[in-house]
């Protein structure tokens, strides 16, 4: 090797001594950085850990101040991780017993359960899972979950959380009113009288005898409004009433209308409305019960023709009865001066027989007179308006005595005062005058007494007419008020005093009848019911 | 410049010239380093370009020929370097799409600072490919020495021709079409 060689060599191998010398350098420098990068790291790796800690712990208390039961369950339904409320609420603790959530679902949601559990697994999410569950000691309760899945970081499920929330008592009241409804629902259909419930705008509600009322079916109804059911003449009385209830002017009413059926056939409806209000206090709805009225419509409508016939009958007869006793009193009138005539122009050519015969016509005449002016009284008695206003009874009995006939063996006393009443005063003086009048001449004794007695009997007076005379026979007792029926032939008696007594007590809603013992006298008793102007 | 392209020049002299030439030129250049390289570090293009320069007046050879006889020399020198880099191809075409996306990616792991070239590639076929290479050092020679040498690598035979895009060698489009 040639010196020129060597040196060049030994240039060479500076060269890379100096290169390794670089390098090393570099080297050093590269593992200093290193080092520092590795320091960094830890101390970020430092700074996470405790954040992470952090956040598990606040994540532990988050979990643990749940208040509703919550539970983590892999996909097995094995239970990983639960809280206090959960365990509570189960009645078992995960860490000391194996929970299976599978085995605590109630066999008729088995199914349902299988169902939701493949939706969670589907869309990753379950909403308001609803059922039954059996827990610790068998006790069964219903339960409202709400669950997720949870990843791992693969995005591959690997378990499921739910919040539990106990709605047995929820389901209970749910299940009780279900069977109120259901008991009340049965009323309504059993109801005999037909059920609408309905607002300003359409029927809301009906029951089967509604349908069967007027013919349309439950989904017809519920289509139709109140006026469309109402006959077209009620249409307008209705809406009014109708306006007064959601108004709240009233809270019910009862009408009778007409509703139109299915078939066209008018039908009368007695309706009982009743408002139904809102917690505001609106009305918000009507509910009305409905009875058909049509065949007592129809009587009533029968029975107020059959009035106005009668009435009419009546009033011709009355009109009848009027002109007849006219008609008989005028030739009676003739009859009665004609044999006056002829007894006084001849009394001295008849002999004795002849003066009788002509004295008993008159006294006939007398009687048929009268008879006449009973029937005209007995005509009246019914029909004439009763013109009520204050009645002095002790006047009115005072007057009696002074315009009938007593003979004077007889005495009418008022033991005590009268009291005054309201009625028809002709009315109660013809009841007054004709029991009277009957009494008084009806006594055989030395010496008659006629008392006139009263009793206040709150809704009616009741009077007694005793006397001292003959007495009535038992079998004439009810007899006596029927008309043309009197006693034995005494001459005064038409036998239609009574009967019309009978029809006056009548008016005033009263009762006639009489008590009495043959030889030692007779009780007429009678009663008004009181009346206020 | 990574220091690796200057080790291996410097090794590539002094196989093909000899010692002696490879000292000349490190004294002719007049270089800040003296001509003390490591591969590890990275030094200025322009002493580069000065050696190149240097043994170009030497040898009495166009700088270009020398810079695509490194190319060639490179290659070898590369995958002796890392050669699980070059076995995760099965075929040139496939290395050369993969320059900008995988072999440089990995190069700046290693070293984050260094400045390489880009490759933009303008079609593939099975077996063709035409490409882009742009780099302010216009040392498109070297990239075409080292694409033969990867198919000669790959036991196969490439027709490759470039055409200049700038003046200066800064844009060069290459085709290259692969035959047995």
């Amino acid at each position: 090797m040639d010196s020129k060689e060597v040196t060049l060599l030994k240039k060479a191998l500076a060269r890379q001594k100096m290169a390794r010398q670089q390098a090393e350098k570099l080297l050093e420098q590269k593992s200093l950085q290193l080092y520092e990068e590795a320091r960094h790291l830890k101390e970020s790796n430092h700074k996470l850990e405790n954040l992470l800690s952090e956040k598990t712990s606040e994540l532990d208390g988050v979990f643990i101040n749940i208040i509703d039961p919550y539970v983590v369950m892999d996909l097995s339904f094995n239970v990983i991780s639960m809280n206090q409320s959960a365990k509570n609420f189960l009645g078992y603790d995960h860490k000391k017993d194996t929970i299976n959530l599978w085995r605590m679902v109630h066999k008729d949601y088995m199914e349902y359960t299988i169902e939701s559990f493949s939706s969670l697994q589907e869309v990753g999410k379950l909403k308001n899972y609803r059922a039954k569950i059996i827990v610790k000691d068998d006790v069964e309760k219903w339960v409202e979950i709400n669950a997720s899945l949870i990843y791992n970081k693969d995005k591959q499920p690997i378990a499921a959380q739910g919040i539990v929330r106990d709605i047995t008592q929820e389901m209970e009241v749910t299940e009780m009113l279900s069977e109120q409804k259901r008991q009340l629902d049965i009323i309504v259909n059993a109801s005999p009288l037909g059920i609408v419930l309905a607002n300003t705008e359409k029927i809301i509600k009906v029951n089967h005898a509604m349908t069967d009322l007027l013919g349309y079916s439950f989904e017809e109804f519920k289509m139709m409004s109140i006026d469309d059911i109402t006959a077209t003449d009620d249409v307008e009385n209705s809406n009014i009433l109708m306006q007064k209830i959601y108004s709240g002017e009233i809270d019910d009413a009862t009408i009778s209308k007409k509703y139109v059926k299915k078939n066209g056939e008018v039908l009368y409806l007695k309706v009982s409305l009743n408002s139904v209000k809102n917690i505001q206090g609106k009305t918000g709805f009507v509910l009305a019960m409905l009875e058909d009225i049509t065949k007592q419509k129809e009587l009533e409508i029968q029975k107020e023709q059959l009035l106005n016939d009668l009435e009419n009958s009546n009033q011709s007869l009355q009109e009848y009865a009027h002109i007849v006793s006219h008609d008989l009193k005028s030739p009676l009138r003739s009859i009665s001066a004609l044999a006056t005539w002829l007894s006084d122009d001849y009394k001295d050519v008849l002999d004795e027989p002849g003066r009788e015969n002509l004295s008993l016509m008159q006294e006939k005449v007398a009687s048929m007179d009268k008879l006449i002016h009973g029937i005209l009284e007995y005509s009246t008695a019914n029909n004439s308006a009763l013109d009520d206003s204050k009645v002095d009874l002790n006047e009115v009995i005072n007057d009696i005595g002074e315009t009938i006939f007593i003979p004077d063996h007889v005495k009418l006393v008022i033991p005590e005062t009268l009291p005054t009443i309201i009625a028809d005063r002709t009315k109660v003086h013809q009841v007054f005058q004709n029991i009277i009048g009957n009494a008084v001449v009806h006594i055989e004794r030395e010496v008659g007494l006629v008392e006139v007695l009263f009793n206040d009997n709150v809704d009616f007076w009741q009077f007694t007419i005793s006397d001292n005379g003959v007495g009535i026979p038992e079998e004439y007792h009810k007899k006596i008020f029927d008309i043309f029926q009197s006693i034995g032939n005494n001459e005064r008696s038409t036998g239609i005093g009574l009967s019309i007594v009978k029809k006056i007590i009548d008016r005033y809603q009263g009762k006639v009848w009489v008590d009495s013992v043959v030889g030692e006298g007779t009780q007429f008793h009678f009663t008004i019911k009181k009346t206020i102007i | 410049m990574k220091g690796i392209v200057f080790t291996e020049f410097l090794e590539m002299v002094e196989s093909e010239f000899g010692l002696e030439t490879v000292d000349n030129i490190i004294e002719k250049a007049d270089l800040p380093s003296q001509g003390i390289y490591t591969s590890v570090a990275t030094y200025e293009f322009n002493e580069m370009v000065a050696l190149i320069t240097q043994l170009s007046a030497e040898v009495d050879l166009p700088p270009g020929d020398l810079i695509y006889a490194f190319g060639l020399y490179l290659f070898s020198s590369l995958k002796n370097a890392h050669p699980e880099v070059i076995q995760n191809y099965k075929s040139p075409i496939g290395l050369l799409y993969s320059i900008e996306d995988h072999i440089h990616v990995h190069v700046q792991k290693l070293y984050p600072e260094a400045e390489l070239p880009t490759f933009k590639i303008l079609e593939k076929t099975e077996n063709s490919i035409s490409m882009v290479y742009s780099s302010s050092r216009g040392l498109y020679r070297l990239a075409h020495g080292l694409i033969e040498k990867a198919f000669e690598h790959f036991n196969g035979k490439a027709d490759i021709t470039y055409e200049l895009l700038k003046e200066d060698g800064t844009e060069v489009k290459f085709d290259v079409v692969q035959h047995g």
